[in-house]
Parts: C-alpha cells; structure tokens; sequence
C-alpha cells in the first residue's frame, strides 16, 4: 500500500524566519552517486534563502575527489583517525560532528541515515526543520551498525518532522517494519537534472550500461550471446574478478560489446546522448534491489536515451506512464534478451522517435528537480 | 468449579493469522462444551476475542524462536535509558572503547601521528577491560537482541546487555588488578589463539540462544498458569508447538504440581521426517531430538499429556518415535458461521462513485461533459467520476488533452484501474460501473460486500443474478399489498407506434402473444388509479428487449415527470419491474422496444398491476440496472442514477437479505464472467506465492481465470522472490489479478474463501507430503473447488472422495467393461508380455518398471475409466498413470497425453476418470509408483469406457490434483494447466465438492476436536507402561 501524504496533518512550525542557517549530515561523501542530496540542500537554501548552507561530510577512502559544491553551499569534510564505516570511526564523526553542528546552530538540517543521528540527538536545542531524507534501507542500515541504527532511529522519531524517500514502495516496508506509518512521508526521484538534454544519435544503435559492472546488476548477462550485431558499450567499476575477466573479454576486437573504463559524471554526461537505449537493472535478490531507484533511469531520460529496465516498480511506472523506453517482461535473461530484441527492431523508427520526444516530455513536465522540490513544498513550514 | 479450557499459542500476534482462527474455533467449540475459554498468546496480540473470554498475552518468542515485531504504539520519546545509552557510547570513553575493538586499524590509520599520552594510558586500560569482557561475553553467550527497537524496553535491554558486559569486564579487571589483567586480556585479544578457537563456542551460543528461548517460554507459560484455577477437568492445549517451546513446557510441569492436574493436549503439525515413509529409517539421527524430547516430557512425573497430529501420515511419523500415541485430530473449520455475510450498510458520504473506462483522454472529457447535459449534477448530492484510460494511454496525451470538467456536485478525474486498487468502496452511498469488463467486478463485489448499492449495465453477467432474483422479491414485497388494477395483452389499448412516419396503427399478437415489432414500439398509455402508489410490470420474453416506462403530470402537461428504461428478456425468467408511482403524475405510458431483432419477438404473459403499498420497494433489488439497448446518457446513466437515489432505502433494504456477493458468484460462475481463483495466505514461496505471475501469465491464455492474491508477508522482512512476485503482478492487468491487501481478520478471511471460485494451492510438495493445510480445510468445507499438488495429504483426501463420487455419476447401463487386459512389462526399453488380467484382477507395479497395456477404445467412448484398491499397508504409496489417447490401435498417433498421481492410503478405492478425445481409437497406459520404489499390489484392478455425453465427470471430485514439479516455472506451468482443465467444467467440480463439502464439514469440526479431547484416554495416561524413559540433567 502506498502510503498518502495527505491524510496527515501538518504537526511542523508554522514558518521558518529567513535566512536560516542550514546543514546537511551526511555518513558518505558528497559527489559519489547521490546528487539528490546537494540539489536538495540547494533548494532549501534557496526556499528559505540560507544565511549559510553546510553540508558535512566524513573523508571516504577511495572517495578523494573533493566536490565543488554550487554557489551559496559549503562543504565541510570532517576528518577522523578511523576511516569509514567501522564502529569507531561511528563514534568519532558524530563527536565531532555534534561539535561543528552545536557551533553552526542550524535551524534547518538534514539527516540522511542512523549514522549521523547520534549528532541530531544531542543537539541542545530543537531544529525548527528537520528531514530524514531516507536514501538507505533499514535492512542496509542495520547490516552496518547493527541494533544499535535500528535504536537510534526509533529514539531520534520525536526529532524528525518529515522523511523524503525515493521510493515509496521500499519505504513502505521500512516505515510499517519501524512502525513509523503515521509520519509524513514524500517521494522524491532521483532525478539529478533540472532540463532535457537530448542530442544528436548515431545511425546504429549503441546501448550503454553504465554504473556499477556486478551481478547484482545482472551484469552477467554480458558474457552470454545477445541478439546479433547488438552493440553496448559499458562503463563502471567491476567489483568482482568474474566481471574483470569479463570486461577483459570484451577488449578484442571480435566482441560487440567495449568496455570504456571508469568515467566521472562530467565524462558521462558528455556522451550519454549520443547513446540509442541505456540498461536499467537489478538482480531481485532482495528488496532494495527489487524497489530500486535508479538515477541512472532518470539520467537516461533526461538525456533524451530510452532505458531498457526490467520492471522495477519505480521504472515501470515511468515507463508507463510516459512510454519513454523498454520495460522487460521480467528479470530473467530471457526478458533482457527479447527487450534487446525490440530495442533493435525499432530503432530509427517513428516508435523510437515518439520515445525520445517522451523522455523530454517526462523530463520537463515531471522528471526534473524543480518539480520533485515542489512536491516537498507544501509540506515545508513557509519562510517568513 | 469453573473448567477451564487454555489454549496457549505463542504464534498468535497481531490481529488476525491462522493460528487466532484455530484458536477462535476450538475455543468457541469448548465454550459451547461448557468450558471457559482462556487464551494464551505473545506479548504482541493484539486481536479481537468474544466477549468473556480471558486473554493472558505472554509469550516473547514464536514457533520459529524469533522474537515477533510488536506494532504497538509506543511513545515517541527519549527515555533516561536512551540518554544514558547517548552519554556513554557518544563520549571520549565510548570512543576508546569502540577503539579498543579495533587496535590494529587504529595503529594502521593514525601513522605515526601518535595519540596524546593520557589518551593511550586510557585506551591501554579500556582496552584491557574491553577484552576481558569480550572473553566473558564468549564464555557466557547472551541471546542476541533484534527488534524494531519501536518499544522502549527492548532498547533497555539491549543498552543493559551492552553495559553489563563492561561493567563484567571493569570488575574482573579491578579484581585482578592491573597487571594481571593486561596478561589475562591477552588471551582475549583478536589474535590470541584462545580467541581463534573460540569459534567453537557457537555451538555454546546456540545452546544458550535455545535455553533463553525456553527459560522465557516457561515463565510465559508458568505465569499464564498461575493465574488460572486448574483442577483436573481443566483443558490445557498447545495446538502448535516448538521443541524448546516444549522443553520450557517440560520445565513448567516440573516446577508447578498444579500444572500437572490439568490434562495438557499438545499437538504438532510438523513433520518429523521428510519425504515418503521408504525414506524415514535413513533420518533416524534427525529425529532423535524428536525422540528424546518426548520421552523427556513423558517422563515427569504426574503430569498428564496427550498427543495428536492433524494428518493419519503425521500421526504414522510420530508414532514411530515409539512412546506414546499421538492421535489423528481433524484440522479444524467453521467457514459457514465465521464467514456469515455481516455487511455494514454504511450511509456512506452522500456520494456515488461513477467508474467508467474510455479508449482516450479526449472521450473522457466528451463523456463527463456529456453527463454534465444529461443532469447528473442535480442527482443526489454529488458523483465522483473516475474516467479510467487504458494502460497505452500515456501521461503526455492527458496533459496535453482538455481538462476534465468539475463541479461542485461532479468531481471527475482521470484513473487507471489499477489506482482504484486501494479504493474504499464503503465510503460512498452507491456505485456506478458502467463496464461489463471483469476488471471492475470487484468494485461491484466490494460494494455488495459493505451493503452499498450498485448500478450495473443490464448485459453484465453480474446483473442476471439481479434478474433471476428480481421476481421473487417483487412478490416477497408486495404481500399485504392492495392490489388496485390490472392490465394484460389482451387489452384493446395496446398500440403499435410507427418508427419511420410516426403513425399509430394497432397492436400485433399471435394468440396472447403480444408482437413487438422491429419497426414500431408497442405501446401503451393509460391513467393511473387514484390510490396507487406502485406499478409492477411482469412478462416473459425469450428474446432481449427494451422496456420504457413513462409518468406524466397530472395537470395535463404533456411532459414526462418520470423515465425508466430497461433491457429485459433473452431467458425464460419472468420479467419483473415495479416502479413507485411518483407525486403529481397523472397518467403512465409503457413502450415495448425491438432493437436488437429483425423479426417481431413475441411476449407473453404481460401483466400490469397497480397496487398500494407501504413498503419501499425497489425497481430491482440490490441495484439499478442500466438499460444496455439505448446510448442516450440521459436514459443509459443519469436516469437511473435517480431511481437509485429515489430508492436507496429500498435498495438498501434489499441488500440485506438478496445482496449477499457470495450468492451473486455461485449464481453467475458458469456464465461469463471469469473465475476467481484465489491464493489466501502468508505470501511465502513454501507456499508458491512466487508462483503467481507465472501461473496469472498462463491463466491469461485461458482467459476464463483471475487470480486474487492476497498480500501478505507475516514476517518483519518478506522473502525477495515473494516480493518480486508482487512487483510483477502490480505489472499485470487487473483483468487477471486482484489484491487482497494485508493481514485479513477471522471474518474478511472467511469471507474472501467465500468470495472465491477455486482455491489455489500451489505448495512445494516435499514439505506438505504429511502435513496438512488450513486453507484446503477451509476451502473444502466451503464446498470451493481446490488444486493442490500430487503426493500430499491434500491430494490424498479429494482421491478418498474421487470413488463414491465417479460411482454416482456413470450409469452402469453406459459403461463398457473391459473383461481381459493384456498387461506388459517394460524395463529400459524391452517390453515382456507379463499376462492377461481379467476385470476385477490384481496388477503388481513398481517404480523399476513400467507396467502398460493397450486396449481399443470403443468409437462411442467419452470416458476412459479405471479403478483399483491398494495394499493398506503400502498406505504412503502413490501410482502413477501415464495415459496417451492415440487414434488408431496399430501405429497411431497420440491425440493427448496426460499423467494422473493417485494414493496416499486414505482411499478405499482409487479411480481414474479421463475424458477420451475425440478421433480416439485406443488407450496405452503406463503404470509405476511415483515418488517411492516400493512394489504394490493394485486389486480389483477394473478397466472400462463410459459412454456419458449427457454430463461432465470430473477427473477428482474437490477440485484437480496437479502433478508437482521441483521447477518453479514447470510447477506453474501445472497448476495453470489444471486451473485450466477445472475452468473448462467449472460447474462439475464445483457440484462435486458442494457434494463434499457436508462430509468434510462433519469429519472437521471444531466441536469434534474438543469431544477427542474430552474423551477418556483408552489407557491411564499417568499409570500407562511407557517404552521410553527420558530423565532431564
């Protein structure tokens, strides 16, 4: 059941005066696949025009590339003797991190996992705003601090007006499982672009799949025959020795299949239109992946590129509604393999055409930040 | 003294489940035995009871040792503990001590970038306490905490387990003094060889985890009992129970003597071994805890046990652990009485909702523009319109469409069907579908259900259960009537209006038949008598036609005050319509239409009656059916959106004794509307919820089917792959699949068992081979058609049926027995002939070779039929049948091919009823045991054709077994077969399990169970010479 927003009246302050000060505690770093969370502080920033916009960060090994943030927005990296994500190092950032943020006196913050409440819940004082935007499963979370997440959730419920969740479906299962069903709840997608931004396609149809090369996304699929003279180019770390010897496969000439490497999001975003379908996948091993929500699904539309997804409750119903790419008949090989099917047959046709004008029709009417902030409008105390 | 009768169920939790219903019934059953019902559940239960009963809820843990999630409502705060908890993990200490758990990375991370030294003198000693507590914590495993942390005291618990671990370790350390205990934290140091082989103290957590669980069972349990007088005509009954849930039972009986007064009654309904009875001695070292634990349990002293299962084959595994018996118990039911239709009759909002689908968004608009014209925002006090689109309707031509228009009193919107899943029917004072298309059926169910009234298109399948009742209802309501004027077709008044040059010309008849021609409508108009307050109009017409009736004013305006519009006829039921005079109309004219026919149809029988009457009577009960022959919105929707509000009472009125949904589905199952196969139940692959998109993807084919599936994951976190299904059925039409959402209380369980065609049961065979099913119990005292797989229980019992059931249906003089059947042998490919087997005779089978004949099959034979009784001792034995219709004896090709698994030992006689094919000629079949190796005897071995054309024999009576496969995609591929094949003849295996039903009913009670319990056992139960002696350490 999805849960409706509407039914629960509003319990936040009335108004939030401007010019605020605002933060963002975040448990990864910023820049590494969740570009929501910048746009969403950038929103708030804006809504209440921040006097100062803080986004907090730990120092992720493998994640050194620090982000600019956007104009009007700082970055605070906080360094601690334990890398992430072990216990120590839990108890370290939240000490620190209550430092900065009792310093800051932020009016409104963002929390995004259990691992930074410990921080929300110290604070001397109560936030006139605060958002649980809810990027992590409990089951993920539990998975990395154990019972002590799963605690520290329930004590911070009194602290949290409103949860943002990409995926309302997922959601469902954790607030009901929490016993949270009677807070306010928004979907917001994972869109990560305000405008369209189709290009010119090349006379063959090239598929890309980017992002993480592992089973759970069903990369496997690769390594068995695909329909003929299909051409995909794929891009993104593996992450186990199977998808090396893969993707080590895929150097000769003879394969159809071309491994680019690893590309940045600025790397990406420069070829991505150019691509005919885009693959949108997961391995149903578990709910998360079965309720994924995927940015590359919204990235792919808003590049004018029509996903191939298998039905993920979220892809289908942007696949259904907007008819803006191929939706698999199931996760099977079997399924991929037909959908690659029609997405040769009816490349360069006026079908395929008709599917490109709806993923900029779903990107400007729908599929855009600006209209996933104004879902989340109502439900913000107004700024006086 | 009260007896007491005590159920105790740790399984039941939350507010509904199979094990509240089992409970709710034996219950009932003992109350009306003179018994007091108490019941014991977990913690969490927070269900509903009758009134009287007592509810002791104590039970931490459930069947399967999880401690169950409480959705109870707790305060949202931060308790002292909490902060406590915050101060000490959030502080320097916590830290160090988190630290402590990880000195090489700390070492590794911080380089040479040295601590300060008060902070090392500090994370030198917590660390040194940190490790001795790790090594008590190792020696001394703790039952590991893992809840939704929702209530306060589950987190105080885990922060004390927490702290007590340091506070161990801190003392142990102060004790030992500083030195000491740096030399002794060595050892517990991560790389310390005791620490490496401490991984054989799992075994120890395990044993340990265990204990917890039936220490607390027992306190439960202990604490329960102490509250309840027992004396020794007390009931104490465990109708499921775990091993460590009977360990803390053992240790309760122990401790408390008043315990042991009361006869306690434990039955399981596991299985001890898996598999078939050949494989049972090969598990012997499994099931030893199973024996030592009932030998333990037998043995304190004093106390009085009982033992069941619910299956013969359960009971058979049991009582080779050898101490005592365990007696076979019914599984109970009691559909009819928890299933009683209790609608609500809701005022509703004083809205009617109005579904109607369109192929654009454009017709959409048009449409609600159109009943906008029509009037539909003077009716009642307003309409929510739903338009739904089509699902190739995309969100870009509804944006780019004009809006829908709104009004106050007509609020419109554009849907698809499936957002109206989670529409609440109940809510609204009356319901519009203007579809026939089965997809919208549930709505229409849904508000039958609640008592709302419905508007329904004449030509749905649905509406001819309206009709069929409509007669008799009409004469129900106008007894005490006062009967004022009558009017037939011999009437002189009656005319022909001319279509074309609207002429008037005299009505045609052939005899009393009055002809209604294609090109005029007969008519009739006529003044109404001044105390009439009713019209009824009967007829009978065996062709479709359009009725009109019209009331005009009294002052002698030539307006129509009142119009009703009716399709009718097509079926020899009397036609039957009343209409309430309404104030001020002065005169009444009725017109009979031919729209459909190039002929004139006859009609006969009419009659109309003016009478009086102070009861609300309705035009039709139940609802408004929408005339189908006319497209005018005003007369098709909007008019008879009036004569609903204008009888609501009477139509709620109706609904009370004719609106029963599950009347509207038995009445209407053979027509067209499609079946309602129905999975109830946890949504867990054991019991082939992942099967369903599968099994909804070939029933599309069939297109006779809609599969219900309920939603429901009972456990905190559902299985993916029942997830999966879910999101893939989400995926399906609503032309094929239904929801039912959530947990289902007693009632809405029984009710949706009753708001099914066939029951679906697609359970993994191997783990229902001996156990029994709630679901197929329900289902078969319900008289609902089932399919359950081969090999089981289930299967055993509607073969048990099969017999008696093919025997009362073939006519002895239409069968043709078979005297001499050549039987062969074949093995690896060579085939010896083994002899003739005379009608009656005996044929030995086994798995290694398959026995066959091949036999003509007479020209006029629509059945082929064999019979046979089996060995009782090979009760656990199952036969195969390959059979293959081929269409000549020499050379011929199979015409079909189909495989029977009959057996299961409950049967007396065995019976194989398959239709012949048309072109048929002969008949092989092949015969072996499935599943086991063991050689039977088949006696009375009987062949035969029958030659019955008249009626439909169904393969098993109760529904169909299908042959079970490990795959789960040929298992679907099975169950939708034969979901397939019991579409096909739904009427002859629903008339054969409504023959079932009444046996079943008897054989399953409730009130049977408690009678088996009150029973004396045969032999003292506390003096009894037992074989085993168990003593506990």
């Amino acid at each position: 059941m999805v849960l409706n927003i509407n039914v629960y009246q509003s319990e936040i302050a009335k108004s939030v005066p401007r010019g605020v000060r605002i933060a963002a505690l975040f448990d990864t770093s910023f820049g590494y696949g969740t570009p929501q969370l910048e746009l969403l502080m950038s929103s708030l920033a804006h809504f209440y025009e921040a006097s100062d916009c803080v986004m907090f960060e730990p120092d992720v090994k493998n994640k050194p590339k620090l982000r600019t943030p956007s104009i009007g927005m700082r970055i605070e990296r906080l360094a601690t003797r334990f890398p992430p994500h072990s216990e120590g190092f839990h108890v370290e950032y939240n000490l620190h991190l209550m430092e900065r943020v009792a310093e800051l006196k932020p009016r409104v913050i963002v929390v995004t996992s259990a691992a930074v409440m410990p921080a929300l819940i110290k604070l001397p004082y109560k936030p006139d705003l605060v958002i649980y935007y809810m990027l992590e499963s409990i089951d993920y979370q539990r998975k990395m601090g154990g019972q002590d997440f799963v605690n520290l959730l329930q004590i911070c419920r009194s602290k949290i007006d409103l949860i943002c969740v990409p995926e309302i479906n997922r959601a469902d299962f954790d607030l009901r499982y929490l016993g949270w069903t009677d807070m306010r709840v928004v979907e917001i997608f994972n869109v990560s672009l305000d405008k369209y931004m189709g290009g010119e396609k090349s006379s063959e149809p090239i598929i890309i799949n980017a992002g993480s090369i592992c089973e759970s996304t069903q990369c496997d699929y690769f390594e068995r025959d695909l329909p003929v003279n299909l051409r995909v180019d794929i891009c993104g770390i593996p992450s186990s020795k199977r998808m090396v010897q893969m993707v080590n496969g895929f150097r000769s000439n003879a394969s159809n299949i071309r491994y680019l490497g690893s590309l940045t999001m600025e790397d990406l975003d420069e070829i991505y239109n150019r691509y005919a379908y885009s693959i949108c996948m997961w391995k149903p091993s578990d709910i998360n992946q079965i309720h994924a929500s995927p940015n590359k699904l919204f990235q792919s539309i808003a590049h004018g590129v029509p996903p191939i997804a298998a039905p993920h409750p979220q892809c289908l119903r942007v696949i259904r509604d907007y008819g803006c790419g191929i939706l698999m008949g199931g996760w099977s090989f079997q399924d991929f393999y037909l959908a690659l099917e029609r997405a040769q047959k009816i490349y360069g046709t006026s079908m395929y055409h008709d599917m490109i004008d709806r993923c900029r029709f779903a990107t400007e009417n729908e599929l855009n930040w600006s209209t996933q902030f104004n879902k989340l409008k109502p439900h913000l105390p107004t700024a006086v | 003294m009260m007896r007491n009768f005590v159920l105790c169920d740790s399984n039941i939790a939350g507010t509904g489940g199979h094990y509240l219903e089992y409970a709710l019934m034996v219950l009932t059953a003992a109350e009306a035995a003179g018994y007091r019902p108490v019941l014991v559940t977990n913690k969490v239960f927070r269900g509903n009871v009758p009134a009287g009963w007592r509810v002791i809820s104590v039970f931490e843990y459930g069947f399967w040792g999880h401690k169950l999630t409480d959705q109870a409502k707790f305060e949202k705060k931060i308790t002292v503990a909490d902060r406590k908890w915050l101060s000490r993990k959030y502080s320097k200490f916590g830290l160090l001590w988190a630290a402590a758990a990880k000195l090489d990375e700390l070492n590794h991370f911080s380089g040479n970038f040295a601590l300060r030294p008060r902070t090392i003198r500090r994370l030198r000693r917590v660390a040194t306490v940190r490790a001795l507590a790790q090594q008590i914590r190792s020696s001394y495993p703790i039952f590991e905490v893992s809840t939704n942390g929702a209530n306060p005291e589950d987190r105080e618990l885990f922060y004390n387990q927490q702290r007590g671990m340091a506070v161990k370790g801190f003392n142990l350390w102060r004790d030992l003094g500083e030195t000491c205990a740096t030399v002794a934290a060595a050892a517990g140091m991560p790389e310390s060889p005791l620490v490496k082989g401490a991984s054989s103290l799992a075994a120890l957590a395990a044993l340990t985890q265990s204990t917890v669980k039936a220490q607390s069972y027992a306190q439960a349990l202990s604490q329960a009992l102490l509250q309840i007088p027992l004396t020794d005509q007390c009931q104490v009954i465990y109708p499921t129970i775990a091993y460590f849930e009977l360990s803390g039972l053992a240790e309760a009986l122990q401790f408390h003597a008043s315990f042991r007064k009361a006869v306690h009654h434990i039955v399981v309904r596991r299985d001890v071994y898996t598999g078939y009875a050949e494989k049972f001695d090969e598990q012997e070292w499994q099931a030893h805890s199973a024996r030592t634990a009932f030998a333990l349990l037998g043995s304190i002293q004093g106390a009085r046990l009982k033992y069941y299962t619910d299956t013969a084959m359960l009971s058979a595994q049991y009582n080779r652990l050898g101490d005592r018996d365990f007696e076979t118990g019914p599984v109970p039911v009691d559909i009819e009485k928890r299933g009683a239709r209790r609608p609500q009759f809701p005022d509703g909002n004083g809205r009617i909702l109005f579904i109607h689908e369109v192929s654009s968004p454009l017709e959409g608009v048009e449409f609600v523009n159109g009943l906008i014209s029509a009037g539909i925002a003077l009716v009642g006090t307003g309409v929510d319109v739903s338009i739904v689109l089509p699902a190739h309707i995309l969100r870009p031509e509804i944006v780019i469409c004009p809006p829908l228009p709104q009004l106050l009193a007509v609020n419109s919107g554009f849907v698809r069907v499936e957002d109206l899943d989670e529409c609440d029917v109940s809510q609204y004072t009356g319901i519009v579908v203007t579809s026939t298309e089965s997809r919208f059926d549930k709505f229409i169910f849904d508000a039958l259900e609640h008592g709302v009234p419905i508007q329904i298109m004449s030509s749905h399948p649905l509406a001819r259960h309206v009709q069929s009742i409509t007669s008799a209802y009409h004469e129900e309501k106008m007894s005490g009537a006062v009967m004022l004027a009558a009017i037939t077709s011999s009437n002189s008044g009656w005319r022909q209006y001319r279509y074309v040059d609207g002429a008037t010309i005299p009505a045609k008849r052939a005899g009393s038949t009055l002809m209604v021609s294609d090109s005029a409508a007969t008519v009739f108009e006529t003044t109404i008598p001044s105390e009439a307050s009713y019209v009824r109009i009967t007829c009978r017409s065996g062709q479709a036609m359009h009725l009109v009736t019209f009331f005009r004013s009294s002052h002698g305006l030539n307006g129509e005050i009142s119009r009703i519009d009716m399709s009718c006829g097509g079926t020899p039921e009397l036609v039957s319509m009343v209409v309430a005079v309404p104030e001020g109309a002065g005169s009444f004219a009725l017109s009979l239409c031919n729209f459909r026919h190039s002929f004139p149809i006859g009609v006969d029988e009419f009659r109309l009656q003016w009478f009086n009457s102070l009861q609300c009577i309705a035009t039709t009960p139940c609802g408004v059916l929408m005339p189908s022959m006319i497209d005018n919105l005003e007369h098709r929707y909007v008019a008879p959106l009036c004569n609903m509000w204008t009888t609501l009472d009477a139509l709620r009125d109706s609904l009370r004794l004719h609106g029963d949904p599950v009347e509207f589905m038995r009445h209407t199952a053979s027509g067209e509307r499609r079946l309602v196969a129905s999975y109830l139940g946890d949504a867990r692959s054991e019991k082939g919820y992942n099967l369903l998109p599968a099994i909804v993807s070939y029933s599309a084919f069939v297109g006779r089917v809609k599969i219900k599936a309920q939603v429901y994951y009972s456990g905190d976190y559902p299985e993916a792959e029942c997830v999966r299904a879910t999101a893939l059925l989400n995926a399906s039409s609503r032309d094929d699949v239904w929801f039912v959402k959530g947990a289902l209380d007693s009632q809405r369980y029984a009710r949706e068992i009753l708001l099914s065609d066939v029951i679906l049961i697609p359970y993994s065979q191997n783990n229902y081979i001996s156990r029994s099913s709630g679901i197929f119990s329900e289902a078969m005292a319900a008289g609902i058609p089932v399919i359950v797989p081969a090999g089981t229980w289930m299967s055993a019992q509607l073969d048990r049926f099969t017999y008696p059931h093919h025997v009362g249906l073939v006519d002895p003089s239409r069968m043709e027995a078979i005297q001499d059947v050549a039987v062969f042998d074949m093995r690896k490919n060579e085939i010896s002939y083994r002899g003739n087997v005379p009608y009656g005779g005996v044929v030995a089978v086994q798995r290694s070779s398959v026995t066959f004949f091949h036999i003509a099959a007479p020209a006029e034979a629509s059945y082929f039929w064999l019979t046979y009784s089996q060995d009782v001792s090979k009760a656990g034995v199952y036969i195969q049948f390959d059979i293959s219709f081929q269409d000549a004896m020499t050379n011929g090709y199979d015409i079909r091919k189909t495989s029977r698994v009959l057996g299961g030992g409950l049967a007396s006689r065995y019976s194989v009823m398959e239709r012949v094919p048309k072109g048929c000629r002969s008949v092989w079949v092949g015969i072996y045991t499935a599943y086991t190796n063991s050689p039977v005897d088949l006696h009375n071995f009987q062949v035969s054709f029958v030659n019955e054309s008249r009626s439909v024999i169904p393969q098993t009576a109760g529904g169909i077994v299908y042959q079970s496969a490990d795959a789960a995609d040929d298992r679907a591929k099975k169950v939708s077969d034969a979901l397939a094949v019991l579409a096909a003849d739904y009427e002859a295996y629903a008339r054969s399990a409504r023959e079932v039903q009444k046996t079943w009913i008897n054989e399953h009670s409730a009130d049977a169970f408690v009678r088996m319990i009150q029973a004396a056992p045969a032999d003292d139960i506390n003096t009894s010479h037992r074989r085993f002696h168990g003593k506990e350490w």
